[in-house]
């Protein structure tokens, strides 16, 4: 029970951290944010690992596109906050969940990075009829709020 | 419209940067390979702030300007990940998507609320069948892969 609480409330923080991100967007420019994103949590694992794991740091020997987390980190983070102080977190959130089960069901289906194939079901085709109408929905809402 | 759309591209962007962070996991352990995102993250950031001629935000005067809280975005989201990583093998990878997904979007509501007052019974519905059609094809996947086994 205790780790279902856990997970909700991961969940929560989630939430928390993109419109907190969208609000530094009032203060930076979007290369601005995705500094203080990073470099609060790169302090933090820096402590953790120095300090209580006593690990030694190791960088090299991973896959080459390894090396591209930074950067498609920094994308995703500046672009998330530009669009979540626009029209809001919740529908950010909503959105992007559908685009990520649109590249997930494409990855299962062609096998991408070594993972195993995984044919489409017919009875998964329910789930993404309600998603594509719930993003029909909230662009509906967005719009409506524009105007 | 052009920020709807890009919200859709993150997505798929979300699921790539995960498999490409998963494997540094592998390669590196969980704390070390997330430190490769943060630290090169970090440098980029740096140097795109200053090339782009807004070095002028990271002044004391103005970080300090600016409330403390609004800071505290990148710790919610690393406390997020410590709790996932710990209670997702506990409980089952179905369970850690729809609760966490359920728990951002409601917070995200209740912030949108708060932060800009917005709020239409259009974006709660839809919001809603979001997370319902989601947690629908996420339940079909862990069915099917119980099925293999």
């Amino acid at each position: 029970m205790i780790f279902y609480l856990g997970l909700l409330l991961a969940g929560l923080l989630q939430g928390v951290m993109i419109s907190l991100n969208g609000q530094l967007g009032k203060y930076y420019s979007l290369f601005g944010i995705t500094l203080f994103v990073h470099g609060i949590a790169l302090v933090l694992l820096l402590i953790y690992l120095l300090l209580i794991r006593r690990e030694k740091i190791r960088l090299a020997g991973a896959p080459w596109y390894v090396y591209l987390v930074g950067l498609m980190g920094i994308s995703i983070v500046a672009s998330s906050s530009w669009c979540t102080l626009r029209v809001g977190a919740a529908a950010m959130t909503a959105l992007s969940t559908a685009g990520e089960l649109v590249a997930a069901r494409l990855i299962d289906s062609l096998g991408l990075f070594g993972m195993p194939k995984v044919r489409f079901h017919a009875r998964q085709l329910p789930g993404y009829i309600l998603v594509a109408a719930g993003v029909i929905l909230v662009m509906l809402a967005a719009k409506e709020a524009a105007v | 419209m052009i920020y709807l759309v890009v919200a859709l591209i993150i997505g798929a962007a979300n699921c790539v940067n995960r498999m490409v962070n998963v494997k540094a996991g592998q390669v590196f352990g969980t704390a070390n390979g997330a430190l490769i995102n943060y630290l090169e993250a970090t440098v980029l950031a740096i140097a795109l702030v200053f090339i782009t001629g807004k070095g002028a935000e990271l002044a004391p005067a103005h970080l300090a300007s600016v409330p403390l809280w609004v800071y505290l975005g990148g710790v919610a989201g690393l406390l997020a990940m410590v709790l996932i990583i710990a209670a997702t093998p506990r409980t089952n990878a179905f369970i850690s998507a729809v609760l966490t997904l359920a728990g951002n979007l409601g917070m995200s509501l209740v912030l949108d609320y708060l932060f800009y007052e917005m709020f239409s019974w259009k974006r709660v519905i839809g919001v809603c069948l979001v997370l319902t059609g989601a947690a629908w094809i996420e339940w079909q996947k862990s069915e099917h892969a119980k099925k293999q086994k």
